[in-house]
């Protein structure tokens, strides 16, 4: 029995929610398709004069596309208490949270590179080591960020707070990750001097590395989901103050790290306004305090 | 293979919904579950489903732990009703859907029966009306082939021709394939005709199971009493369903001695043992609520 809980199950999940999502799979697909036909056909057509940018992102491009389709797609599933359902099935909650980590991130990730690739190498061969380096780097980041999308998507319940703490984080946290090309810029320190190509391999490990670590939390996480709390803005319970102090925290290092100003206390001060209404605001939807006002006496 | 309930004790949002529920679903039985409306009952069915993870308890399958064992989990069906997943799919793709789900889905009956109740293949299921709807789902559910069947008021909606064959098909099946049924309703009548015996779901708990044959201690009576005023026991020892001027209709929950004695005394002088029903049975065991309403809705009068 536990042999079909492992492997079996998984290979269920995948089935079944390739199935389930079989028309968007093929629009999606058709969608990539068209783009690589207008990426192949400006590059031949007008060759150095337009369009090279577009050709040279054609897959970031696409996965870009792709992966925001799928979220949106994850979002539909709740509406359409399609989760609901899928709990009831006989997949696992992690299996259902690895099936759309492969088959909306990963997937369209390496699908996208790899039409690149072969895009790349039909129309300038010469330019192959730079898109794969590009399409790598690239990947990496959206998959960071995905990351941090499916933990949110699992933590919080309705969709529109989904939507808000999703932008919340690409506003907020998550950017400034993403300008880490270098080792460099995440320690501040010379790592491999001279070695661009090191530093960059580097600092792709190193945000491959977390992105892991957050697709297993996210993944942890989701094995812990009840629909009952479905309207919960944080449905893990230990999680809402947690949730409150981050939004406060991260707000206030994205000002204080964004403030040019030299610091004094005034400055520091000035900056916690921002982090202690969003701080608040959230608290508000995470326990939903009630105020009674009542002039009886 | 038996389904077991055992203990399942669930919260939402700090309040108690289920606690300690237990009980067993045998093979080929149709069990009825009843309470009164927000008792529990759909949390109880996401419960034993899957949907939502129960905070204490084990259901199993035997000796299997069915929670935690998921690739059980097509041993059972059930869907969220009204609002589900199915409405946004037409039945073909549905099928297409559930062939994958349920290793054992029946294409050719599930074919079959959508054809006989001409319900149309390639439109979406929320297009249908309220009753090809709730036909629908009971054809899908037993086109599962999934031993176990969970029903959430599958005859809510259906007029009295279609809910007639519906609880023809649901009987059928039940013989053919042994499945189990466990049904939600409100509608005791309906249940009367169509179950083995019944869950009452009552104080969070499952307050009892009967069956009709095996209520012996609840009865209920038609009666004409003498004087201008009911007599006092009455009132206490049973729950009044209806009264026209001195003709009393009335169910004791437990019947004792005495009461047959009080009703053979004087301050009667007509009495009549009726046929018992599943929700006379239900008013019985609800009669201290009914009769604290009753007595509310009296003052505000």
């Amino acid at each position: 029995m536990a042999a079909r809980v492992g492997g079996g199950g998984m290979k269920q999940a995948i089935r079944l929610y390739t199935t389930i999502k079989k028309n968007q799979f093929i629009l999606a697909l058709a969608l990539g398709v068209l783009l690589a036909v207008v990426s192949v056909t400006s590059n031949l057509l007008w060759k150095n004069i337009t369009m090279k940018h577009f050709s040279e992102q054609f897959g970031p491009v696409v996965f870009g596309i792709w992966i925001f389709v799928g979220a949106t797609s994850v979002l539909n599933d709740q509406l359409k208490h399609l989760d609901t359902w899928l709990f009831t099935q006989n997949i696992s909650r992690l299996q259902l949270f690895l099936t759309r980590v492969i088959l909306l991130i990963v997937a369209p990730i390496l699908i996208s590179s790899l039409m690149d690739i072969v895009l790349t190498l039909l129309t300038e061969p010469k330019k192959m080591i730079d898109i794969i380096s590009s399409d790598a780097t690239d990947g990496v980041q959206f998959f960071f960020i995905a990351s941090i999308m499916a933990f949110v998507y699992t933590l919080i319940g309705p969709i529109w707070m989904k939507i808000a703490a999703a932008i919340f984080m690409l506003v907020v946290p998550i950017s400034p990750v993403t300008q880490f090309e270098k080792i460099d810029n995440i320690f501040g320190v010379k790592l491999f001097e001279h070695n661009d190509n090191l530093q960059i391999l580097s600092a792709n490990l190193i945000i491959l590395a977390g992105a892991i670590i957050i697709f297993m939390i996210g993944g942890y996480l989701s094995t812990k989901i009840s629909v009952d709390t479905v309207d919960e803005a944080v449905r893990i319970r230990h999680l809402r103050w947690p949730v409150i102090i981050f939004v406060f925290v991260s707000m206030y290092l994205t000002l204080m790290l964004e403030t040019r100003s030299p610091i004094n206390s005034g400055i520091i001060f000035k900056n916690m306004i921002i982090p202690a209404i969003m701080a608040v605001i959230t608290f508000a939807f995470v326990f939903k305090p009630t105020f009674k006002l009542t002039w009886d006496k | 293979m038996t389904l077991v309930i055992e203990n399942i004790s669930k919260k939402i949002q700090n309040k108690t919904v289920l606690h300690n529920i237990n009980f067993e679903l045998n093979e080929g039985e149709i069990v009825g579950l009843v309470g009164r409306n927000g008792a529990g009952k759909t949390t109880l069915f996401g419960t034993i489903a899957g949907e939502l993870l129960p905070d204490f308890g084990r259901i199993g399958l035997n000796e299997l732990d069915y929670i935690n064992t998921t690739a059980l989990h097509d041993q059972l069906f059930y869907v969220d009703m009204p609002d589900n997943w199915l409405k946004y799919y037409s039945p073909q793709k549905i099928k297409e859907i559930l062939k994958i789900a349920y290793k054992d889905f029946d294409e050719d009956w599930y074919d079959l029966e959508i054809t006989r109740f001409d319900l149309n293949n390639g439109k979406r299921i929320r297009n249908y009306s309220k009753g090809m709807r709730a036909l629908f789902m009971i054809i899908v559910s037993f086109a599962s082939r999934a031993p176990y069947i969970l029903l959430d008021e599958p005859l809510d909606g259906l007029d009295v021709l279609i809910r007639d064959q519906v609880k023809q098909m649901i009987v059928n099946q039940v013989i053919e394939h042994n499945t189990t049924v466990l049904i939600a309703s409100h509608n005791l009548v309906e249940l009367d005709t169509l179950v083995d015996r019944i869950l009452l779901l009552k104080n969070q708990t499952i307050d009892r199971t009967f069956s009709i044959e095996g209520n012996k201690n609840i009865k209920k009576y038609q009666l004409a009493f003498v004087g201008d005023k009911l007599p006092e026991f009455l009132r206490g020892s049973g729950t009044i369903i209806a009264q026209t001027g001195h003709i009393v209709t009335i169910v004791f929950n437990d019947f004792v001695e005495a009461i047959g004695i009080k009703l053979a005394g004087p301050d009667f002088k007509f009495v009549e043992e009726l046929p018992i029903s599943s929700e006379d049975i239900f008013r019985a065991s609800f009669a201290k609520e009914e009769h604290a309403w009753q007595q509310e809705l009296e003052e505000e009068a």
